[in-house]
């Protein structure tokens, strides 16, 4: 695809798929690595490597007919699509499960991305339509599913661990008269923290470190520098809120399910997966 | 027996409570029935495994029931209600959880709950119940992690008791305690239960001669716990 930069100054360079088979040889050295040190490694390498291909060239693919369909539903399916497996991946993850983990971790991950990625969309748009469109959606929404993915991933399994852990801890302060919340307080702490920490740990050190996917890719595609930053910022705003709505949602709903309204903690809803 | 006084309702009821598992097919508690007086003592054996343990914790409404009825001064608890049921009705676990931090820090933990936020920490009476229990005042500045089995079961009953618990549910109290300490918080118990007229104990012991003892003491009740059942004994020991 032929792209014009907005600004006309910076170039933006095709890659061929000569040139990309070529770079795809670097895998030889995790190979090479692998077989060397007995690290058994290879079939993974491989097996990694193929559906990293494949995956990567039949979403191209999709996203190429579907900027190309002016119809909102096919943005609105794709964008169901993309969510439910964010949703499957989060519960699936977790080492423990609980009668309702799976819908839990659908109505927090869909929620919490839609919300801030609508809101953004929304605010930045100003009257124009031109940003409804699935080029903006699609790209906005993958980037806030991937990062709400991992807070929900990370505030489930403390909260489940810790719920697993201290169930002593949990009836004893209920035998003392604590609320079903009042018990469940530190643990429920404990996760929406571990869930965040990781976002703001990135904001603390983006553009230090690393630069971030997208602005690397805007800058390689000719972006001015100062244009790609304040996507980043607004992408980053939107990153850190859909966490927070997305842990916290994951946990106050994980939370509900494993206490009843007779302040009984329902210590057997939750199962070891290996057990299951 | 006295006859059952139709003025005053019972502290407890139990009516038919049974409970199940989905592991297992006979039921964990089967068809219990039991009542406490609002002045009683009722004492409790039965063998390793025979469900005192959850009966308590039944009695606690920290268990889910399957069937039956919990009645508290002859009415179900509200579900709003549990929690201020649990603080006048107390469960104290065999193998305390105390949290962490030092001693001082445990009695105070309690306050910040809701259902005691009108109550205030009373030191004078904790050190008076350490210095019955043979422990000196150095002992709120220990850490918990330090505690032997038996400080911690000492400790728990005493931040039970600043609690103002109406029924203390207690899960072998003394099972990590040597026979004089054992002995000197049998005292400061009974001594709590003499205090007032409302004030009732549901004591589950291993130990016949602790059973017999304060059977003696309280006039209390005897009853034991076999394979999921509960059964009153009739006056053994007293003819």
């Amino acid at each position: 695809m032929n792209t014009s930069t907005a600004h006309g100054t910076a170039q933006y360079l095709e890659l061929s798929f000569g040139q990309v088979g070529w770079v795809s040889t670097l895998i030889l050295l995790n190979l090479i690595l692998s077989i060397a040190l007995r690290l058994k490694l290879e079939r993974s390498l491989l097996i990694a490597s193929l559906r990293m291909v494949t995956q990567l060239i039949m979403i191209g693919l999709a996203l190429d007919w579907i900027f190309g369909q002016s119809e909102w539903y096919w943005v609105i399916g794709l964008a169901t699509v993309m969510t439910s497996i964010a949703g499957f991946t989060a519960a699936s993850r977790n080492e423990r499960r609980y009668p309702g983990i799976l819908l839990d971790s659908l109505i927090s991950i869909g929620l919490s991305s839609w919300i801030a990625t609508g809101f953004t969309l929304v605010i930045v748009q100003h009257g124009s339509s031109e940003w409804l469109t699935g080029q903006f959606i699609i790209p906005l929404l993958g980037m806030v599913l991937g990062n709400v993915l991992n807070g929900i991933s990370v505030g489930l399994t403390t909260l489940t661990d810790s719920f697993a852990t201290q169930k002593e801890s949990i009836e004893s302060q209920l035998a003392l008269g604590a609320t079903s919340y009042e018990a469940a307080k530190p643990m429920i702490q404990r996760a929406l923290r571990s869930g965040m920490t990781p976002m703001i740990n990135s904001m603390m050190v983006v553009g230090l470190v690393s630069l971030p996917g997208m602005m690397t890719g805007q800058l390689l595609s000719g972006v001015e520098p100062l244009e790609a930053v304040k996507y980043q910022i607004v992408i980053m705003f939107l990153i850190a809120a859909a966490t927070a709505m997305g842990t916290g949602g994951i946990v106050l709903l994980g939370y509900r399910r494993l206490f009843n309204e007779h302040h009984q903690f329902i210590a057997s809803r939750l199962l070891s997966k290996k057990q299951d | 027996m006295p006859t059952e006084s139709s003025s005053t309702p019972p502290r407890l009821q139990m009516k038919g409570v049974s409970k199940r598992s989905r592991l297992v097919e006979k039921p964990l508690l089967d068809q219990i029935h039991l009542t406490l007086k609002p002045s009683e003592v009722v004492m409790v054996s039965g063998r390793s495994g025979s469900g005192k343990t959850l009966l308590l914790k039944t009695i606690a409404m920290l268990e889910p029931i399957d069937e039956g009825r919990i009645l508290w001064d002859g009415k179900s608890v509200p579900q709003g209600d549990v929690p201020r049921f649990r603080s006048r009705v107390m469960y104290l676990r065999q193998t305390p959880s105390l949290g962490e931090g030092d001693v001082m820090t445990c009695l105070e933990a309690p306050f910040l709950l809701r259902a005691h936020s009108n109550r205030r920490l009373d030191l004078t009476r904790i050190e008076h119940q350490l210095q019955d229990l043979g422990q000196s005042a150095q002992f709120l500045r220990k850490n918990l992690a330090e505690l032997s089995g038996g400080e911690r079961q000492i400790l728990q009953v005493i931040r039970a008791l600043q609690l103002a618990p109406q029924t203390l549910l207690l899960d072998e109290p003394t099972a990590s305690l040597d026979h004089g300490t054992s002995r000197r918080l049998e005292s400061v118990l009974l001594q709590w239960h003499s205090e007032a007229p409302d004030r009732s104990l549901i004591w589950v012991s291993h130990s016949s001669d602790q059973i017999m003892r304060l059977l003696e003491r309280s006039n209390g009740r005897h009853g034991t716990v076999e394979q999921g059942q509960f059964h009153m004994k009739n006056n053994i020991g007293h003819a």
